[in-house]
Formats: C-alpha cells, sequence, structure tokens
C-alpha cells in the first residue's frame, strides 16, 4: 500500500449526485455555491471558493495546500474552484473525480450560458410577438374605426348580391341602416338604368372567375331618391366548387367628379359648338406656346389637322411672315405673354399654311386667364383676307378704271370731233385731188385716222364696258394686224394659216380685237424665251349637239397656239372664271372677259393644254356667208340733193365741216352752234310753212340742248322730216338705236362724206 | 410507538419501493415532471388506501380531480372519507404569516394519530416549500424542521416528500436541503443522499453555530 488515502465511496457518491444536481440549478452562481458547498466534505478540504469572474489561474495545487479547478469548455474558462486543502493526500485520490466534475460543470455551464442566449432569443421573439400583436390588435381597431367613419362605402354580399356586412357609410347611400341591409339585395338599389349594365357586369365576372375588378354605377336611396355615382373596387372570393362565396367590395361616392366631369363636359360640347360656329380661325395654345386646341377653319387655313398640331409649338402650325419683306413675324403668343395684353397682327401678314400657300390674314391674340387672373394659354382669332383683300384691290382698280374710262370717254368724244373735223376735210380734200399724187397721200392720211378713229372707239367701248357694236365683216387681215401689232417688239413670231375662203362674221372689231390680244399676250408670257404662234383660221359647220355649248351652225374657227409651259389640268375648269389667274400681278380678269366678249357674239372659247408642251384656244364665231359691205374707201355714191339742210353742233369745225359737205351735195345749210338756236329757228320756219330736207344734230352738248333734248320738240310739231343724229359716244343707245328715240338715222364721228352719202342716200332716197 | 421495521411501500412514480415515513426531498427544475411525479405518487397512495394530503400552492384541486378521474377515482369521495386533503403551502406552512416549526411538526404529529384513528394503514404527505420563506418570520428555522421531521417519523413515520424548485432557491440553500434530507429523488428514483445528516448531528451543529 502506498500512502495514498483510499477513495471513500460515501464521497464519491457526492460527487456524482452534484453532478446530476448541478444540472438542476439556474444559473452559475447557484451552481458553484451549491458544488462549494457539496464538495467540503471530500477529505483533505478545508475550505473552498469560487471565483465567477476575473483572471482565471491555470490549473494547478499550490503547494498541496490549495488546488485550483478551472471550470472550462473549449478552451473558454467560466469558472474556478479554488480548494484549501488541510491535508493534500487524503485529497489527492479525488483529483481526477473533482476534476473531471469540474470538466461537466464546464458543459453545464455552457449549456446554460446558451439556454440563457435562447431564453433571451425567445423572451425577444415573444417580446416581438407580444408587440406585434398588440400593433395588431391596434391596428385592428384602427381598421374598425376608419371601416366604421369612413365615408366610403364598404360592403360584402353572397353569391346572390345579398348584403352580408356593409358599413355605416350605407346610411348615407342607401337610406337604411347597416343592420336593416343585412340580407337585402344590392340589386335593389341600382338605379333603374344602370341595373342590367350591372348584372351583364357581375355575370361576366363570374363567368371568368375574375378575382378582382373595377366598375361604376348609379345608386338610388331609398328616401330621398337622391342618386349617387358609386366607383366600386370589387374582390371575388370562390367556394370549392368555384361559385361565388363573398364579394367584398368598397366602393367611392364619385358623384360630385361625375356632375363635375358632366359639367365639363356639356362646357366643351358647348365650346365645340361654339367654335365650330366661329367663322374665323381659332388656335389656342399653353403658356408655353403649345397647341392646345384648333378648330375647322384653322385647320383649313393652317393645312394642319388638330390631332397633327396638338403639343407642337405654335410658330411650327402658325408661319407668318411679312408680305412685303418675306422676314418671319414675331410670334404673337410671345407678344401677348411679355404684354399681358391683346394684340393684332400687323398689316401686310402672310400665314403659309403646311402646303405652302400663302394667305393674307388679320389676326388678334389675347391671354386666357384662370380665376386668380394668372395667364395659362393664349388664344389666337384669325381670318382669311385674301379674298377680301384682292376683292377690295379689284373694286380699287374698279373705281380706277371707271375715273379712268369717264376720263377716257370725254376724251375719246372730244377727239372724235375733232377727228371728224380732220377727217371730214381731208375726205373732201381727198375728192378735189383725186387722181394726184397730193390725192394719194391724202388717202393714207385718211387710212390712219382710220385707225386712230378705231382707237377712239376702243376707248369709248373700255369707258362703257359695254355691247358689242357688231358689223359684218372679214376677220382678215384686221386680226393679222391686231397679232402683229401685239407682238411687236417681242421675241414671239405668229405664223398665220388662213383658209382662202374664209366666212365673214357679225364682230365688234374692237372687242374682237381686245380678245386676240388678249390671248397673244398670254402666249407670248407662256413663251418668256420667246417662241412661235400658230394662228389658224377656217370655215367649220357644227351639226346639231356636235359641240357642247354651240348651236348648229356655221362658225369660224380661229385656232391660236403656243409653245408655252402649259396649264395644269386641275386649273383649266378654272381659268375663265373671274378673279381666278396664276400671275403674281394679274388681275384674273383677261380670260374673262374673253369669253364674256365671244359669248355675247354667240360663239365660244375652248382650251385645251399639255403641261411642257403648250395651249391651244379655239374660237368659234358665228359666220355670215354674204358678202360684208365695200370698203368706205371704194364705196362712192353719187348723191345730189336740194332744199334747206339745218345742222347743229357745238363744235365748229365739225359743223363747218358737215356745212361744206352738204353743200358740196347741193343742200342750203343752216348751221347753228346750240340746240335752242336750232329749235328757234326750226320753230320760225315752221311757222313760216318753210320746209327742210333734213336735219342733223349733235347727240349732246355741253350745258346746252342736243339732239337728245331737241328732238322731241321736233317730232311734236314735224313727225316727217327727217333728223340725224351725230355724236362721238358711238356705244351711246340712242346712236345704237336712233329711230326708238324719233330720229331718223345716227352716224358716229369722225365719219367720212362717203359715210354720210349713205346715209342720205338711204333715207332721204325713201322720202323722196 | 412504531415498529421499527417499516413496511415499503410504492411512491407511484417509481418502481422503487421505500420504508413508510421516508423523508425524501425532490429538487426539481421541470413544473411538468414534478407534477407528473406527484399526481402518481398520491395516487399509489390513495391506491393502498393510504390518507394523502398535498400541501402545495401549484398543485391544484383542478390537476387532482382530473388526474384521478382518469384513473377510475372520485376525489369528492375520497375526500369525503377525508382520505384526501389538498391545501395551499402558505395555508399550511404560514398560518397567521409566521413560519412555526413546532407547529407544523405538531401538524404532522397530529395527521399522523388521526391517519391510524381513522383506520389508514398509512398516510403521506407532499410538501411544497416556497423561497417565500426565507422573507416569512420564522423561515429562518426551516433546515431545523426538516432536519426535526426526519427525527419526527422515527416515531410518527408519515411518508414525506419535500419540493424545492431548483430555480428558486438558490445553490447553497439546496445543499443544506439536501443535508436534512435522508433520501432524495433524483431523476425519478429515490436514492440515499449522501449529504445526508444525522439530525441530532445537524441539529448540534446549528446550535453551535
Amino acid at each position: 500500500m502506498t500512502d495514498t488515502a483510499l477513495l471513500s465511496g460515501k464521497i464519491v457518491a457526492s460527487i456524482a449526485l452534484l453532478q446530476s444536481m448541478a444540472a438542476l440549478l439556474p444559473n452559475r452562481e447557484s451552481i458553484l455555491k451549491f458544488v462549494s458547498r457539496g464538495l467540503c466534505d471530500v477529505a483533505g478540504v478545508e475550505k473552498i471558493e469560487y471565483r465567477l469572474d476575473g483572471v482565471f489561474e491555470a490549473a494547478s495545487l499550490k503547494n498541496h495546500n490549495s488546488a485550483v479547478f478551472p471550470i472550462k469548455r473549449g478552451g473558454k474558462v467560466f469558472a474556478e474552484l479554488l480548494i484549501h486543502l488541510y491535508d493534500y493526500q487524503k485529497f489527492e485520490p479525488y483529483i481526477p473525480f473533482i476534476s473531471n466534475f469540474a470538466n461537466m460543470l464546464g458543459v453545464i455551464f455552457e449549456v446554460e450560458i446558451q439556454r440563457k442566449q435562447n431564453q433571451a432569443l425567445i423572451a425577444e421573439l415573444e417580446e416581438r410577438v407580444a408587440h406585434r400583436t398588440r400593433e395588431l390588435q391596434t391596428s385592428k381597431q384602427k381598421y374598425q374605426e376608419i371601416i366604421e367613419n369612413t365615408n366610403v362605402l364598404i360592403t360584402t354580399v353572397d353569391g346572390r348580391g345579398n348584403f352580408l356586412f356593409v358599413n355605416t357609410e350605407a346610411n348615407r347611400i342607401f337610406g337604411m341602416s347597416a343592420e336593416n341591409l343585412l340580407g337585402v339585395s344590392a340589386f335593389d338599389f341600382i338605379y333603374p338604368e344602370d341595373v342590367e349594365p350591372t348584372a351583364n357586369w357581375f355575370n361576366r365576372c363570374v363567368s371568368f372567375h375574375v378575382d378582382k375588378d373595377m366598375f361604376e354605377n348609379r345608386l338610388v336611396n331609398k328616401v330621398t331618391n337622391e342618386v349617387f355615382h358609386l366607383l366600386w373596387t370589387c374582390n371575388f372570393y370562390y367556394d370549392n366548387q368555384g361559385n361565388i362565396s363573398a364579394i367584398h367590395s368598397i366602393g367611392l361616392d364619385v358623384t360630385a367628379r361625375k356632375q363635375a366631369e358632366e359639367a365639363v363636359v356639356h362646357e366643351k360640347e358647348r365650346l365645340s359648338v361654339t367654335l365650330r360656329c366661329i367663322g374665323d380661325g381659332v388656335i389656342t395654345t399653353d403658356i408655353k406656346g403649345c397647341v392646345v386646341l384648333m378648330n375647322k377653319v384653322a385647320e383649313d387655313l393652317t393645312g394642319w389637322k388638330q390631332q397633327d398640331a396638338l403639343g407642337k409649338i405654335l410658330e411650327d402650325v402658325f408661319p407668318i411672315i411679312n408680305e412685303t419683306t418675306r422676314k418671319k413675324q414675331d410670334n404673337p403668343v410671345e407678344r401677348v405673354l411679355a404684354t399681358g395684353g391683346i394684340i393684332e397682327l400687323a398689316n401686310h401678314t402672310l400665314l403659309v399654311s403646311r402646303d405652302g400657300k400663302e394667305r393674307s390674314i388679320a389676326d388678334s391674340a389675347a391671354p386666357i386667364k384662370d380665376k386668380e387672373n394668372k395667364t395659362i394659354g393664349v388664344v389666337l382669332v384669325f381670318r382669311d383676307m385674301t379674298e377680301k383683300q384682292r376683292f377690295l384691290e379689284i373694286t380699287q382698280n374698279s373705281q380706277k378704271l371707271e375715273a379712268l374710262g369717264v376720263l377716257a370717254g370725254g376724251i375719246a368724244h372730244d377727239f372724235n370731233n375733232l377727228l371728224g373735223g380732220i377727217f371730214g376735210y381731208i375726205d373732201l380734200a381727198q375728192e378735189s385731188a383725186k387722181d394726184t399724187q397730193a390725192g394719194a397721200y391724202l388717202i393714207r392720211a385718211l387710212n390712219a385716222i382710220e385707225r386712230a378713229r378705231a382707237l377712239t372707239g376702243q376707248l369709248l367701248t373700255f369707258a362703257k364696258g359695254g355691247s358689242p357694236v357688231q358689223k359684218i365683216e372679214r376677220l382678215f387681215p384686221f386680226l393679222e394686224e391686231t397679232v402683229k401689232f401685239a407682238l411687236s417688239g417681242t421675241k414671239v413670231l405668229c405664223n398665220f394659216h388662213v383658209s382662202p375662203e374664209l366666212w365673214a362674221s357679225n364682230f365688234d372689231k374692237n372687242q374682237i380685237s381686245q380678245v386676240i390680244d388678249n390671248l397673244v399676250i398670254n402666249a407670248q408670257q407662256a413663251m418668256p424665251r420667246g417662241g412661235t404662234i400658230e394662228l389658224s383660221a377656217y370655215n367649220t359647220t357644227l351639226d346639231e349637239k356636235e359641240h357642247p355649248s354651240l348651236a348648229k351652225g356655221d362658225y369660224v374657227k380661229i385656232i391660236l397656239t403656243d409653245q408655252g409651259m402649259g396649264i395644269p389640268k386641275e386649273l383649266i375648269p378654272k381659268i375663265f372664271d373671274p378673279f381666278f389667274t396664276t400671275k403674281t400681278n394679274g388681275h384674273g380678269l383677261g380670260l374673262a372677259t374673253c369669253y364674256s366678249i365671244i359669248n355675247k357674239h354667240g360663239g365660244c372659247i375652248d382650251v385645251d393644254s399639255i403641261l411642257g408642251k403648250g395651249t391651244t384656244f379655239s374660237v368659234y364665231l358665228p359666220a355670215v356667208k354674204e358678202n360684208p359691205a365695200l370698203s368706205r374707201s371704194i364705196q362712192e355714191k353719187n348723191h345730189t340733193g336740194n332744199g334747206v339742210f339745218l345742222v347743229m353742233d357745238d363744235e365748229e369745225v365739225v359743223r363747218e365741216m358737215m356745212g361744206v359737205m352738204l353743200e358740196s351735195l347741193g343742200y342750203t345749210v343752216i348751221k347753228k352752234e346750240k340746240g335752242k338756236d336750232a329749235l328757234d329757228y326750226f320753230f320760225l320756219a315752221t311757222e313760216a310753212n318753210q320746209s327742210f330736207a333734213g336735219m342733223i344734230f349733235d347727240l349732246t352738248v355741253p350745258g346746252g340742248i342736243g339732239g337728245k333734248e331737241a328732238i322731241g320738240q321736233i317730232r311734236k310739231v314735224n313727225n316727217e322730216v327727217p333728223v340725224f343724229v351725230v355724236s362721238g359716244y358711238a356705244d351711246d343707245t340712242i346712236m345704237k338705236s336712233p329711230t326708238s328715240y324719233g330720229f331718223t338715222a345716227s352716224l358716229c364721228k369722225p365719219f367720212r362724206k362717203s359715210e354720210l352719202v349713205e346715209m342720205l342716200d338711204k333715207h332721204l332716197i325713201l322720202n323722196k | 410507538m412504531v415498529s421499527k421495521e417499516q413496511p415499503n411501500i410504492s411512491l407511484g412514480f417509481t418502481e422503487e419501493k421505500v420504508h413508510v415515513g421516508t423523508h425524501m426531498c425532490l429538487i426539481f427544475s421541470n413544473e411538468n415532471e414534478r407534477v407528473d411525479a406527484l399526481l402518481k405518487y398520491l395516487l399509489s397512495g390513495l391506491l393502498a388506501g393510504e390518507r394523502v394530503a398535498s400541501f402545495s400552492n401549484k398543485l391544484t384541486e383542478q390537476d387532482v380531480v382530473g388526474f384521478l378521474k382518469q384513473n377510475n377515482i372520485s376525489y369528492d369521495e375520497r375526500k369525503s372519507h377525508n382520505a384526501i386533503i389538498l391545501a395551499g403551502t402558505n395555508e399550511v406552512y404560514f398560518q397567521d404569516g409566521v413560519f412555526d416549526p413546532d407547529r407544523m411538526l405538531n401538524t404532522l404529529s397530529n395527521y399522523y394519530t388521526e391517519s391510524l384513528q381513522m383506520g389508514f394503514p398509512a398516510s403521506r404527505v407532499i410538501g411544497e416549500m416556497v423561497p417565500e420563506v426565507e422573507h416569512v418570520p420564522g423561515g429562518d428555522r426551516l433546515l431545523e424542521y426538516e432536519s426535526r421531521v426526519s427525527l419526527l417519523m422515527r416515531s410518527h413515520p408519515v411518508t414525506a416528500i419535500c419540493q424545492y424548485d431548483a430555480n428558486a432557491f438558490d445553490g447553497a440553500t439546496i445543499m443544506e436541503i439536501l443535508k436534512v434530507h435522508p433520501k432524495m429523488i433524483v431523476n425519478g428514483s429515490v436514492i440515499s443522499n449522501p449529504f445526508f445528516v444525522e439530525p441530532e448531528e445537524y441539529l448540534n451543529e446549528r446550535k453551535n453555530d
């Protein structure tokens, strides 16, 4: 046996029991206290201390007086037992047991720490759960309060639409309390017109097993009959068989919004109708100058459809330039926003439409303001002034032409009087110098005066604008001379192709000359670099309906063809319209006048054009197959007479010239400057039973009695005496129809002796 | 006086049998296991015809009634025969707010005597001590009381289980409690307590302290 003490079973059992019991205790402190007390019974132990915190010592024996047992686990020391010994030898056999026990305590401590951590975690989780539960309870309470106090209608209905739940908002909407509504069909409250749409929507949702949908309908309050618009958000719940088990719905009362929307719709409709009815173009923009609205007229004038223009800046849709400078005009929106007031566009503003067409416009722009007087946009109102402008110009031109015409008419009249004298005397001189060189020159002078007479006639036609003074004559060489005269000084030539047997026509030389002038000038302008006009004329006989506008008969057809750029097909129907023109400075009256003149002659004018090749005008004039009267120059009559001829003309030269002519024919001539003097003489002579071979009265005398006034008084006394009227106003109705006014015949100034002879011969012979 | 050799009885929760009059302590940390063990202890006593008593705050009448009913024993009937006594810890131990070991020992003594007089062959008791005892006047005499119970059991053999909650008493107190109970129940088994100090010795040490 060694000195080593024997193990005590009781002590070993105690240590084992300590191990079993230690695990029961709740914490380290308690365990250490328990163990410290328990190990005191181990042999050799004087007392036991434990240290739970601080720096632990390594396991050791201290001079056999004490022993330190760390309580550790995995390198971590949780505590230590310091055992004071009074007898090491007795204690020594228990060291392995205690050491093992200490290790086991390490395990217990670790578990205890883990358990505490778990407990802390569990406690935290429990606290979270408790907190969340409290929150949910609070939240649930809040939701209940919200559901009951909200002004949103909340309902639950079963698959048949019967109420299972409604909140207190039901009182206001349905006029019934929530309790009384339970089991009642929701369909009982639907506005009659909305029952079918609601049922259809409901059935559709059920058929397609819709989970959630929105719907809008109207409900009727059973007490007040007030109608409410409800916007529903519905959640559908189905059972295992797919049948509706419940529908939870939230109904938002949108009555006020609906009424406002309807008011806005009505207002928009009214505004839309108003805008459509406005004859002016209207464009509104927002504060940034982007287009918000435009009416039909604005669409037509700008060439932009509203849907294309919306959101675009105004300058894109409404580009405006100065007509004269062609410079871009200021944006009216910017000007309105800068000034804050109404502005008007400057004169001569052109709107360039989307297709490039330019229109003269008048425009004003004004700010749009809201209730707070804040500018929220701009409205432009504009109108197409192009036609008005053109009409104004034409009116102004017409007025100018009228004034010019009056002036021209007066000049022509006076000029005719002068020519009358010149014409008459040269005629007389030529008669005297017949068959001499001087006589030949005088014939040339007479031809020139014929042209001058035609010119004054044209002036008078221009001034009066009246109906043609037609005479049966041959068109050539008259037309050839007219064309050549019109083309003189230009780079354009004309080839003539005239039928040798061309019929004559009953036409007004001046007016037909005007037609040919217009056609030739158009042709010349169509060939700015020069070219050739082909003019042909031939006879044609039309059958019934051979030409859409002409009756059956004989016509002279004049065809004038140029080599110009041609007329676009779409413009051909318009070219004879008054005021239609493609020329920048044209008045659109040229071809319209041609059409009018030919039409008044009983003819027709047609046009045919090939773009890029040229244009052909065809003029039909009714033909006269009889030979026209011989030229005055070759018509000579041997007229002689006798008796007294009373001649009245305020122009001395004419009066005297007529006197010479009549006297050369054998008459005794009484010449009076004034109409009153002539009448006085007539009445005195009549009282004295003096007869007259005839009388010639000037139609008008400025400030005195002319033939117009005198004839009536003469006819009162003598209805037989031949009274002739002469005048420079060839277009005057009395001159055209002298017998209707009591005259025997008329003769236009200036006239030649032969013409006077022809007239006298014709009428005085009858009298004879 | 009682004979020296006491018969063995079943405790209900373990197959081991103990002598009548055994003074045991049950240090528990799991409430469910404790209740389960005690109910079985009471049941086995009743089944053996013993008189049983429980002085516990936690073991309720409802628990006992339900458990007995499950085992075809009518609580009311047994109660009417005074075979079962259920009372709270405070009601029994802290009468008038004081812990008086002498009164308690007298109560135990009377219980034993009454039981015999009532014809019960034996009696058993459950005593649950609570940590409040440390703050109750006389509470510092708890260990003296327990040690004296061991003495009393020699003459008045009432089988007793004293319950202590390991979570409620600190380790030092638990170790002291072990010293005054000759037997202890550990993990459902009754074992001899190596820390037990005979009452004479223990009481003498306390007297010297």
